[in-house]
């Protein structure tokens, strides 16, 4: 690899029309990535016709900056309003809201967004480092592994059980078997439809989403009256937003951990940023001291999700352009634009295209960079919704989840989604049985089904039969065990310390 | 600071409304004069086959002349259409509709909008489109074989059409059929293949029953007894990918997919299952003329070549003035000649093709429709035999 | 006998999943498509079980200790951690009454109507909620129609009045 385009590239930041359009992309993807129900998809499909008759540099760069920066804006609803911007900000509510709900809404925004720009610019270089290594370490993992991968995901629905294991565990079962309406991934035929068209497709994500989380909450709030935050207190302004960065920093090794696993996801095809934030989660709450305290506002885990999140555009960004595989709906857009521009994705991408290609992971990480520090500034201001009463605040949420999931995919089936989803979210919540494990069960399950399907049709019974496939089930095996040794060592402890 | 921050937020949504204004009807400043349609004669009808178990047609609505005294060329120049794809955005036919509509302002004057509708496998846009009012505002670009052609033959959940009742324009962009193996293993020719044991080539999972395998057609060809077509994939990269690996052998895809396949090093293409090569992949020869099939063979390569296209169509809903469908079948012609769409379809498809335009089309409809049900039973009971 | 919340809840849910399995059991075809939901959900309806064997098991041993000083601190810690369920029932009706009126009278008509009616009746005056369902009103149009180009939903009677 030509390792001197990763300087040469920097050059093309010397264009005042890049830094212009650098500029108008963050203020879309924050917009959009603010809005429930639109995300940075929806900004690019509304900027496809023009795509023709841009340069790639610029169009490319736009788009990306977009994308990038979307989940800086969804990370603010999700800790102020327990309602996502995206899908990938789904996990960074589990304990953001918590901590607006105490007040410390700039902390939680501070921290969010320092370790969403600390992510992009990261795994921005990591995966400019790596580029001769993608393409053979995507062909090393076959359908087998890739089994395993997602299953070292489900198992973890156990981590994310709290209060409860066996409610935990229905919670993520109910997960599961709610992915599995709509049509089987590899034979095709529909299951548990009734008849109905727009069940052949499964059910969306977002309208699921917003339905499980943003209502069970307002209703609540409404109920309870008040305002979000249940502390009253003054709003301390930058100094709070500053320790929420600082938090970053001082819980460095979770970053890293999270940064790694958001990467890891988003590289391999088909997974996406929503598996990544809650994998992320449920490995900070299980490697944490104090486990007991995710849910209810432990910076932690809201590090973890935005962390993860973030990380996980790059290595998508990665695999799309090195083989033409997008790792989400938002890359499948980044592959026509690249097609629509003349280009071809694939290994000329990062041949004779290296210097666009890498053009484009410096833009993630600066645009993000930016994205965050201007959120980071406005994050005071923004805190005060927290404080704006429920009676107002209530409404105006709920029309926004309502319209939002209209907004998805232009079906009024998606908004009644969220109301039954609301449903479900409402008794779950009053029961104590656990969404983000039901979560993490709906979004790995048909990923889950399809590549063991592939795998068995492919290899046979014995498709685990391989070096990669024993390692991950090893992997697998230690993190069942992780919680009870665990438990055991701290047990033995406190004995003979007694 | 904060108020800064303030004025740049609304300063970037006033622009993104701005944006999205400008993407609105703009009648171009010196619009091409639309030449006075002449009388069109009404469309040959498509003799309607055998509905399809779960289709519920809705009577034909009789033809809606256009308002008086706005003609066809009015009309377009001075309406925003929607044009319904019924794929999310960046697919495949997505790119191909925002292709040919890359000219349509160039054209008619006025703007037509893309309204992607996914769901049910094609089905939700097109029972969208079949129920729409016939008066030009409602048009839409589609796959001639998954949403139409299959949907006639072979049946589908929630079918709300008939495939003959609509108002057709044209169709563009089609895309021979190649086949492919990986290319590190040691067989050249198709005659090679024949001996092979356990073949197995990859496909997208194809909705329970809509055949839309290529891989079946050649398998059936090959006399593959033992072959497998494993189903389950997203898209052509993910199948490419997969025999990088070393998973499975072979596929059957769009030429211009193929030919990115093999520009990646990971396929040699080896026969278009076709009547025509692919321009961009004139190596891989029509299957027909590489082998000799038996008469079986050669029924069931007719149904695949003629069923499965992946032609994109551009059509109404039924019913349209008869007027309005002649404008459009020319204008249709002419934005395929402009230099607008020949640099966007070079951009995409990387060649420029021959559209099929007007009763061409509705002709080659029509030889679909009149496939003998003993060949659709007979791809069935291949498709149930050989894709697991 | 007055039966535990979680006796219910689970009794519910071992309704639900027993309905699940049997559907994936005979309807749904092919071996392939119906493994893993029969597998999935049998494994969650024998966790139910589990739980519920629990909560029965442990509602009978708490009558026969002490049922009358269980039952209030239960009925204590329920509602100290909870809001209260008719409020909340009632709240969420509202929720559905937007739906429905989402689907009557379309997006535009019914984003007012709800938000204002809904701000009054949580305690806001009528000036101000007159002003915030105005100014959603306007978001969700300008936003979504005019800025997104995504016509909302009429709704049915604007839709059978031919808009």
């Amino acid at each position: 690899m030509d390792y001197g385009a990763l300087i040469r590239s920097l050059a093309n930041f010397s264009s005042p029309e890049l830094w212009l359009y650098i500029v108008f992309g963050i203020a879309i993807g924050l917009f959009f990535g603010i809005v429930p129900g639109i995300s940075g998809m929806t900004a690019i499909t509304l900027l496809l016709p023009f795509i023709f008759n841009m340069q790639p540099m610029t169009a490319l760069t736009l788009i990306m900056v977009i994308l990038a920066t979307q989940y800086l804006g969804g990370g603010i609803t999700a800790i102020l309003l327990n309602v996502p911007g995206t899908s990938g900000n789904a996990a960074t509510l589990l304990d953001g809201y918590p901590m607006s709900q105490r007040g410390e809404a700039g902390r939680a925004v501070g921290a969010a967004e320092a370790a969403g720009g600390l992510a992009h610019i990261v795994t921005a270089v990591v995966a400019l480092l790596i580029i001769p290594l993608i393409v053979p370490m995507l062909r090393a993992i076959v359908s087998a592994d890739m089994v395993f991968i997602v299953l070292t995901g489900i198992i973890l629905i156990g981590s994310l059980s709290g209060g409860s294991l066996i409610k935990g565990l229905i919670s993520g079962g109910l997960g599961l078997m709610i992915a599995f309406i709509g049509f089987q991934p590899t034979t095709g035929y529909a299951r548990y439809t009734f008849g109905s068209l727009y069940l052949y497709d499964g059910l969306a994500l977002i309208p699921v989403l917003l339905g499980l989380f943003s209502i069970p909450e307002m209703v609540a709030l409404a109920t309870r009256g008040g305002t979000i935050s249940q502390k009253a207190g003054t709003i301390k302004g930058l100094a709070d937003v500053w320790r929420g960065v600082m938090d970053v920093f001082r819980h460095w090794w979770l970053v890293v951990r999270s940064e790694l696993i958001g990467f890891i996801v988003g590289i391999v095809p088909a997974a996406g940023p929503t598996p990544a934030t809650f994998i992320a989660y449920a490995h900070a709450k299980q490697t944490s001291k104090q486990p007991l305290n995710f849910g209810k506002g432990n910076i932690e885990g809201v590090i973890a999700a935005e962390s993860a999140n973030n990380s996980s555009e790059a290595g998508d960004l990665l695999t799309t352009l090195a083989l033409g595989i997008p790792g989400s709906p938002a890359m499948a857009l980044v592959l026509a634009a690249i097609t629509m521009l003349g280009l071809a994705p694939g290994p000329e991408m990062l041949t004779r295209h290296l210097d666009l290609s890498v053009t484009l992971m410096w833009t993630i990480g600066i645009s993000a960079v930016i994205g965050a520090i201007f959120c980071i500034l406005m994050a005071p201001t923004l805190a005060k919704v927290a404080f704006i009463p429920g009676r107002i605040l209530v409404p105006i949420v709920l029309v926004l989840a309502l319209s939002g999931a209209y907004a998805y995919h232009h079906d009024f089936n998606d908004t009644i989604v969220v109301v039954v989803f609301g449903a479900v979210g409402f008794f779950m919540r009053r029961f104590g049985f656990n969404r983000p494990a039901f979560l993490l069960g709906f979004v790995l399950g048909p990923i889950f089904e399809k590549f063991l399907f592939i795998a068995h049709k492919v290899s046979g019974p014995f498709f685990f039969n391989r070096p990669i496939s024993w390692g991950l089930i090893v992997l697998i095996a230690f993190t069942l065990a992780y919680g009870p040794i665990k438990n055991a060592i701290k047990r033995r402890r406190q004995a003979v310390q007694a | 600071m904060r108020r800064a921050g303030i004025v740049f937020l609304v300063i970037a949504l006033a622009l993104v409304l701005v944006l999205g204004a400008c993407a609105k009807a703009t009648p171009s400043p010196t619009p091409s004069p639309a030449p006075a349609p002449a009388p069109a004669p009404a469309p040959a009808p498509v003799p309607a086959p055998a509905p399809s178990p779960t289709a519920k047609p809705t009577p034909s609505p009789t033809p809606t002349a256009a308002p008086k005294g706005e003609t066809p060329a009015d009309f377009f120049k001075n309406n925003v259409v929607e044009v319904v794809v019924p794929y999310t955005a960046g697919g495949g036919t997505d790119q191909a509709a925002r292709t040919f509509l890359a000219a349509w302002t160039e054209v008619f004057g006025g703007t037509a909008r893309v309204n992607n509708m996914p769901g049910g496998g094609t089905v939700v846009g097109t029972n969208y489109v079949y129920k729409a009012k016939p008066d030009g505002k409602t048009l839409y670009i589609t796959t001639f074989g998954s949403a139409l052609a299959t949907p006639m033959l072979f049946g589908a959940q929630g079918v709300q059409f008939e495939v003959s009742k609509f108002s057709y324009f044209g169709s563009y962009a089609d895309s021979s059929p190649v086949f492919g193996i990986d290319k590190r293993l040691p067989y050249n020719t198709l005659e090679e293949l024949k001996k092979v044991k356990s073949l197995k080539l990859g496909t997208v999972t194809s909705v329970a029953g809509m055949p839309t395998s290529g891989d079946v057609t050649v398998i059936y060809i090959l006399g593959l007894e033992d072959a497998q077509v494993i189903s389950g994939f997203d898209a052509t990269p993910e199948v490419g990918l997969a025999i990088s690996r070393g998973e499975i052998h072979g596929m059957v895809f769009t030429g211009d997919s193929m030919l990115k396949e093999a520009q990646k090093g990971i396929v040699k293409n080896l026969a278009a299952v076709a009547t025509v090569a692919h321009p961009l992949v004139p190596e891989a020869k029509p299957i027909g003329q590489i082998l000799k099939l038996t008469p079986d063979q050669q029924k069931i390569f007719n149904l695949y070549d003629a069923a499965f296209k992946s032609a994109r169509v551009f059509m109404g809903p039924p019913g349209m003035d008869p007027a309005m469908v002649d404008y459009l079948q020319q204008g249709m012609k002419k934005i395929i000649a402009t230099e607008t769409y020949k640099t966007a379809a070079t951009k995409v498809f990387g060649y420029v093709d021959v559209p099929i335009i007007g009763q061409d089309l509705v002709k080659l409809i029509q030889e679909v429709a009149a496939t003998p049900k003993t060949d659709v039973d007979l791809m069935n009971s291949l498709h149930k035999k050989w894709v697991k | 006998m007055k039966l535990k919340t979680n006796t219910v809840v689970y009794s519910v849910l071992e309704a639900i999943l027993l309905f699940y399995v049997l559907w994936a059991v005979f309807d749904v075809p092919a071996l392939e498509s119906k493994l893993l939901p029969i597998a999935i959900g049998g494994a969650t309806l024998a966790l139910s079980t589990i739980g519920l064997a629990r909560a029965i098991r442990g509602e009978f041993k708490q009558r026969k200790e002490a049922p009358a000083k269980i039952a209030t601190q239960e009925k204590r810690k329920d509602e100290g951690e909870q809001e209260p369920w008719r409020g909340s029932l009632i709240n969420f009706g509202w929720v559905v009454g937007f739906l429905l009126g989402i689907y009557l009278l379309g997006y535009v008509i019914a984003i007012f109507v709800f938000a204002l009616a809904y701000m009054k009746r949580l305690g806001t005056r009528w000036r101000t909620a007159a002003i915030g369902a105005v100014l959603v009103t306007a978001l969700i149009y300008v936003g979504f129609e005019l800025g997104l180009q995504l016509p909302l939903y009429r709704g049915l009677f604007l839709e059978m009045l031919g808009y």
